[in-house]
Protein backbone atom coordinates (compact mmCIF):
# COMPACT_ATOMS: atom_id res chain seq x y z
CA UNK A 1 0.00 0.00 0.00
CA UNK A 2 2.74 2.57 0.82
CA UNK A 3 4.37 1.62 -2.49
CA UNK A 4 1.09 2.31 -4.31
CA UNK A 5 0.83 5.71 -2.62
CA UNK A 6 4.41 6.46 -3.53
CA UNK A 7 3.65 5.66 -7.19
CA UNK A 8 0.60 7.93 -7.14
CA UNK A 9 2.69 10.71 -5.58
CA UNK A 10 5.30 10.34 -8.33
CA UNK A 11 2.65 10.19 -11.07
CA UNK A 12 1.06 13.39 -9.70
CA UNK A 13 4.45 15.09 -9.73
CA UNK A 14 4.89 14.16 -13.39
CA UNK A 15 1.33 14.95 -14.51
CA UNK A 16 0.88 18.25 -12.65
CA UNK A 17 4.37 19.73 -12.46
CA UNK A 18 6.04 17.94 -15.38
CA UNK A 19 8.69 16.73 -12.92
CA UNK A 20 11.09 14.64 -15.02
CA UNK A 21 13.00 13.41 -11.98
CA UNK A 22 9.79 11.79 -10.68
CA UNK A 23 9.31 10.04 -14.02
CA UNK A 24 12.92 8.92 -13.94
CA UNK A 25 12.21 7.25 -10.55
CA UNK A 26 9.18 5.43 -12.00
CA UNK A 27 11.20 4.43 -15.05
CA UNK A 28 14.05 2.96 -13.00
CA UNK A 29 11.57 1.14 -10.75
CA UNK A 30 9.62 -0.54 -13.57
CA UNK A 31 12.17 -0.91 -16.39
CA UNK A 32 13.08 -4.46 -15.41
CA UNK A 33 9.46 -5.67 -15.20
CA UNK A 34 8.49 -4.10 -18.55
CA UNK A 35 11.62 -5.25 -20.38
CA UNK A 36 11.33 -8.79 -18.98
CA UNK A 37 7.70 -8.96 -20.12
CA UNK A 38 8.55 -7.73 -23.63
CA UNK A 39 11.64 -9.95 -23.80
CA UNK A 40 9.37 -12.89 -23.16
CA UNK A 41 6.78 -11.76 -25.76
CA UNK A 42 9.48 -11.21 -28.39
CA UNK A 43 11.00 -14.60 -27.55
CA UNK A 44 14.34 -13.21 -26.45
CA UNK A 45 14.90 -10.51 -29.08
CA UNK A 46 16.69 -8.11 -26.74
CA UNK A 47 16.98 -5.24 -29.23
CA UNK A 48 13.31 -5.37 -30.20
CA UNK A 49 12.21 -5.76 -26.56
CA UNK A 50 14.23 -2.69 -25.55
CA UNK A 51 12.89 -0.64 -28.48
CA UNK A 52 9.32 -1.56 -27.53
CA UNK A 53 10.04 -0.86 -23.86
CA UNK A 54 11.39 2.58 -24.78
CA UNK A 55 8.26 3.26 -26.84
CA UNK A 56 6.16 2.08 -23.87
CA UNK A 57 7.76 4.56 -21.47
CA UNK A 58 7.55 7.43 -23.98
CA UNK A 59 3.83 6.73 -24.44
CA UNK A 60 3.40 6.51 -20.66
CA UNK A 61 5.09 9.90 -20.23
CA UNK A 62 3.04 11.52 -22.98
CA UNK A 63 -0.25 10.15 -21.64
CA UNK A 64 0.39 10.21 -17.91
CA UNK A 65 -2.38 12.78 -17.48
CA UNK A 66 -4.84 10.11 -18.60
CA UNK A 67 -3.88 7.78 -15.73
CA UNK A 68 -6.91 7.85 -13.43
CA UNK A 69 -5.59 5.57 -10.69
CA UNK A 70 -8.38 3.03 -11.22
CA UNK A 71 -5.70 0.35 -11.46
CA UNK A 72 -2.15 0.39 -10.12
CA UNK A 73 0.49 2.26 -12.12
CA UNK A 74 2.28 -1.01 -12.94
CA UNK A 75 -0.93 -2.50 -14.41
CA UNK A 76 -1.45 0.64 -16.49
CA UNK A 77 2.17 0.53 -17.67
CA UNK A 78 1.99 -3.17 -18.52
CA UNK A 79 -1.16 -2.52 -20.53
CA UNK A 80 0.71 0.09 -22.58
CA UNK A 81 3.56 -2.42 -23.05
CA UNK A 82 1.11 -5.11 -24.17
CA UNK A 83 -0.60 -2.73 -26.63
CA UNK A 84 2.74 -1.51 -27.97
CA UNK A 85 3.81 -5.08 -28.67
CA UNK A 86 0.39 -5.90 -30.14
CA UNK A 87 0.59 -2.90 -32.51
CA UNK A 88 4.13 -3.85 -33.50
CA UNK A 89 3.07 -7.43 -34.27
CA UNK A 90 0.10 -6.26 -36.31
CA UNK A 91 2.07 -3.67 -38.29
CA UNK A 92 4.94 -6.04 -39.03
CA UNK A 93 2.70 -9.04 -39.78
CA UNK A 94 4.85 -11.17 -37.53
CA UNK A 95 2.05 -13.26 -36.11
CA UNK A 96 3.05 -16.24 -38.20
CA UNK A 97 6.75 -15.82 -37.50
CA UNK A 98 6.24 -15.58 -33.77
CA UNK A 99 4.25 -18.76 -33.83
CA UNK A 100 6.98 -20.66 -35.60
CA UNK A 101 9.15 -22.49 -33.06
CA UNK A 102 12.17 -22.57 -35.37
CA UNK A 103 12.23 -18.78 -35.61
CA UNK A 104 11.72 -18.48 -31.89
CA UNK A 105 14.50 -20.94 -31.23
CA UNK A 106 16.77 -18.87 -33.51
CA UNK A 107 16.00 -15.80 -31.38
CA UNK A 108 16.68 -17.77 -28.27
CA UNK A 109 19.96 -19.10 -29.57
CA UNK A 110 21.30 -15.86 -30.96
CA UNK A 111 20.02 -12.92 -29.02
CA UNK A 112 19.52 -13.13 -25.32
CA UNK A 113 19.85 -15.56 -22.49
CA UNK A 114 18.43 -13.37 -19.74
CA UNK A 115 15.31 -15.46 -19.42
CA UNK A 116 17.02 -18.73 -20.20
CA UNK A 117 17.03 -20.45 -23.57
CA UNK A 118 14.93 -23.34 -22.29
CA UNK A 119 12.19 -21.00 -21.16
CA UNK A 120 12.19 -19.09 -24.46
CA UNK A 121 12.03 -22.32 -26.44
CA UNK A 122 9.15 -23.51 -24.28
CA UNK A 123 7.32 -20.19 -24.70
CA UNK A 124 7.82 -20.46 -28.46
CA UNK A 125 5.50 -23.47 -28.53
CA UNK A 126 2.59 -21.24 -27.44
CA UNK A 127 0.29 -18.95 -29.40
CA UNK A 128 0.81 -15.20 -28.75
CA UNK A 129 -2.21 -14.83 -26.43
CA UNK A 130 -1.29 -17.97 -24.50
CA UNK A 131 2.30 -16.76 -24.23
CA UNK A 132 1.15 -13.39 -22.91
CA UNK A 133 -1.10 -14.94 -20.25
CA UNK A 134 1.51 -17.52 -19.22
CA UNK A 135 4.24 -14.86 -19.03
CA UNK A 136 2.08 -12.61 -16.90
CA UNK A 137 1.12 -15.41 -14.52
CA UNK A 138 4.18 -17.61 -14.27
CA UNK A 139 6.98 -15.07 -14.79
CA UNK A 140 5.39 -11.86 -13.57
CA UNK A 141 3.19 -13.42 -10.87
CA UNK A 142 0.03 -11.50 -11.85
CA UNK A 143 -3.40 -12.77 -10.74
CA UNK A 144 -6.08 -13.52 -13.36
CA UNK A 145 -8.00 -10.26 -12.87
CA UNK A 146 -4.82 -8.24 -13.44
CA UNK A 147 -3.98 -10.28 -16.56
CA UNK A 148 -7.45 -9.49 -17.87
CA UNK A 149 -6.95 -5.78 -17.07
CA UNK A 150 -3.56 -5.69 -18.81
CA UNK A 151 -4.58 -7.55 -21.96
CA UNK A 152 -8.22 -6.45 -22.19
CA UNK A 153 -9.17 -10.12 -22.59
CA UNK A 154 -12.17 -11.35 -20.55
CA UNK A 155 -11.24 -13.36 -17.43
CA UNK A 156 -12.86 -16.55 -18.78
CA UNK A 157 -10.76 -16.36 -21.95
CA UNK A 158 -7.64 -15.69 -19.87
CA UNK A 159 -8.35 -18.88 -17.91
CA UNK A 160 -8.74 -20.82 -21.17
CA UNK A 161 -5.45 -19.44 -22.53
CA UNK A 162 -3.72 -20.34 -19.27
CA UNK A 163 -5.17 -23.84 -19.27
CA UNK A 164 -4.19 -24.54 -22.89
CA UNK A 165 -0.79 -22.91 -22.42
CA UNK A 166 -0.01 -24.97 -19.35
CA UNK A 167 -1.08 -28.17 -21.13
CA UNK A 168 1.26 -27.41 -24.03
CA UNK A 169 4.12 -26.45 -21.72
CA UNK A 170 3.72 -29.58 -19.60
CA UNK A 171 3.77 -31.75 -22.71
CA UNK A 172 6.86 -29.91 -23.97
CA UNK A 173 8.64 -30.27 -20.64
CA UNK A 174 7.77 -33.96 -20.36
CA UNK A 175 8.89 -34.59 -23.95
CA UNK A 176 12.19 -32.92 -23.17
CA UNK A 177 12.81 -34.81 -19.98
CA UNK A 178 12.25 -31.95 -17.50
CA UNK A 179 9.88 -34.04 -15.37
CA UNK A 180 12.72 -36.25 -14.18
CA UNK A 181 15.05 -33.36 -13.19
CA UNK B 1 -2.05 -34.61 -11.23
CA UNK B 2 -2.88 -30.90 -11.57
CA UNK B 3 -0.63 -30.15 -8.58
CA UNK B 4 2.21 -32.05 -10.25
CA UNK B 5 1.74 -30.05 -13.42
CA UNK B 6 1.64 -26.74 -11.56
CA UNK B 7 4.66 -27.72 -9.49
CA UNK B 8 6.61 -28.65 -12.62
CA UNK B 9 5.77 -25.33 -14.30
CA UNK B 10 6.50 -23.37 -11.14
CA UNK B 11 9.90 -25.05 -10.86
CA UNK B 12 10.62 -24.47 -14.56
CA UNK B 13 9.80 -20.75 -14.42
CA UNK B 14 11.33 -20.12 -10.98
CA UNK B 15 14.56 -18.70 -12.42
CA UNK B 16 12.72 -16.41 -14.85
CA UNK B 17 10.48 -14.76 -12.30
CA UNK B 18 13.47 -13.82 -10.17
CA UNK B 19 15.35 -12.35 -13.10
CA UNK B 20 16.07 -8.65 -12.68
CA UNK B 21 17.18 -7.01 -15.89
CA UNK B 22 20.06 -4.61 -15.23
CA UNK B 23 19.39 -1.05 -16.34
CA UNK B 24 22.65 -0.66 -18.31
CA UNK B 25 21.82 2.87 -19.46
CA UNK B 26 18.31 2.02 -20.61
CA UNK B 27 16.65 4.62 -18.35
CA UNK B 28 19.05 7.34 -19.50
CA UNK B 29 18.32 6.53 -23.15
CA UNK B 30 14.56 6.73 -22.49
CA UNK B 31 14.92 10.06 -20.67
CA UNK B 32 16.93 11.43 -23.59
CA UNK B 33 14.25 10.29 -26.03
CA UNK B 34 11.46 11.72 -23.88
CA UNK B 35 12.71 15.32 -24.13
CA UNK B 36 12.15 15.84 -27.88
CA UNK B 37 8.93 13.83 -27.85
CA UNK B 38 7.48 15.98 -25.07
CA UNK B 39 8.70 19.20 -26.72
CA UNK B 40 7.14 18.16 -30.02
CA UNK B 41 3.83 17.48 -28.31
CA UNK B 42 3.90 20.82 -26.47
CA UNK B 43 4.76 22.68 -29.69
CA UNK B 44 1.85 21.01 -31.47
CA UNK B 45 -0.59 21.87 -28.65
CA UNK B 46 0.72 25.45 -28.54
CA UNK B 47 0.33 25.83 -32.33
CA UNK B 48 -3.25 24.49 -32.24
CA UNK B 49 -4.10 26.76 -29.30
CA UNK B 50 -2.67 29.84 -31.05
CA UNK B 51 -4.62 29.05 -34.23
CA UNK B 52 -7.85 28.58 -32.25
CA UNK B 53 -7.36 31.90 -30.41
CA UNK B 54 -6.62 33.81 -33.62
CA UNK B 55 -9.63 32.33 -35.37
CA UNK B 56 -11.91 33.05 -32.41
CA UNK B 57 -10.59 36.61 -32.16
CA UNK B 58 -11.10 37.34 -35.86
CA UNK B 59 -14.62 35.84 -35.83
CA UNK B 60 -15.59 37.92 -32.78
CA UNK B 61 -14.15 41.09 -34.33
CA UNK B 62 -16.07 40.61 -37.55
CA UNK B 63 -19.24 39.48 -35.81
CA UNK B 64 -19.69 42.46 -33.52
CA UNK B 65 -18.12 44.99 -35.91
CA UNK B 66 -15.54 46.04 -33.38
CA UNK B 67 -12.88 47.13 -35.83
CA UNK B 68 -14.30 50.62 -36.44
CA UNK B 69 -14.98 51.09 -32.69
CA UNK B 70 -11.49 49.95 -31.77
CA UNK B 71 -9.97 52.28 -34.35
CA UNK B 72 -11.89 55.23 -32.91
CA UNK B 73 -11.02 54.34 -29.28
CA UNK B 74 -7.38 53.70 -30.10
CA UNK B 75 -7.05 57.09 -31.83
CA UNK B 76 -8.67 58.73 -28.82
CA UNK B 77 -6.38 56.93 -26.34
CA UNK B 78 -3.29 57.67 -28.45
CA UNK B 79 -3.90 61.43 -28.58
CA UNK B 80 -4.77 61.49 -24.86
CA UNK B 81 -1.48 59.78 -24.07
CA UNK B 82 0.46 62.26 -26.19
CA UNK B 83 -1.28 65.13 -24.44
CA UNK B 84 -0.63 63.59 -21.03
CA UNK B 85 3.05 63.03 -21.78
CA UNK B 86 3.46 66.58 -23.05
CA UNK B 87 1.91 67.90 -19.82
CA UNK B 88 4.24 65.78 -17.72
CA UNK B 89 7.29 66.90 -19.69
CA UNK B 90 6.31 70.50 -19.16
CA UNK B 91 5.93 70.00 -15.41
CA UNK B 92 9.03 67.84 -15.05
CA UNK B 93 11.49 69.18 -12.49
CA UNK B 94 14.24 66.68 -11.57
CA UNK B 95 15.25 68.56 -8.43
CA UNK B 96 11.91 67.92 -6.76
CA UNK B 97 11.70 64.18 -7.48
CA UNK B 98 12.55 61.66 -4.74
CA UNK B 99 15.46 59.42 -5.91
CA UNK B 100 13.56 56.41 -4.53
CA UNK B 101 11.09 56.73 -7.40
CA UNK B 102 13.87 55.51 -9.73
CA UNK B 103 15.87 53.35 -7.32
CA UNK B 104 13.07 51.16 -5.98
CA UNK B 105 11.73 49.91 -9.36
CA UNK B 106 15.32 49.30 -10.48
CA UNK B 107 16.11 47.22 -7.37
CA UNK B 108 12.79 45.35 -7.64
CA UNK B 109 13.48 44.51 -11.31
CA UNK B 110 16.96 43.25 -10.45
CA UNK B 111 15.64 41.06 -7.59
CA UNK B 112 12.97 39.53 -9.86
CA UNK B 113 15.54 38.92 -12.62
CA UNK B 114 17.94 37.17 -10.22
CA UNK B 115 15.09 35.05 -8.83
CA UNK B 116 14.02 34.04 -12.38
CA UNK B 117 17.59 33.06 -13.26
CA UNK B 118 17.89 30.96 -10.07
CA UNK B 119 14.57 29.20 -10.80
CA UNK B 120 15.64 28.48 -14.40
CA UNK B 121 18.91 27.03 -13.16
CA UNK B 122 17.03 24.83 -10.67
CA UNK B 123 14.67 23.58 -13.40
CA UNK B 124 17.49 22.83 -15.79
CA UNK B 125 19.17 20.72 -13.10
CA UNK B 126 16.10 18.49 -12.67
Amino acid sequence: MPELMNDIKLVTQVAVFGNKRAFDSLLRKYQSQVRRFLLSLTLGDRQLADDLAQETFIKAYANIGKFRGLSSFSTWLMRIAYNTHYDYRRSHHQTEDMDTPSVAARHADNDDCTLGMDILKALATLKPDERTCITLQLIDGQPIDKIAAITGIPQGTVKSHLHRGKEKLTTYLKDNGYERR
Amino acid sequence: MKEDKDELLKRFFSTANQTVIADEGFSDRVMEAIEPAADKRLRRISRIWTAVCWTAGIVILIYIDLISNIHESATHVFWNCIRWMTDIMQQFDPEHINPLVFTLPLVATMVVAIWCLAENKKLSEI
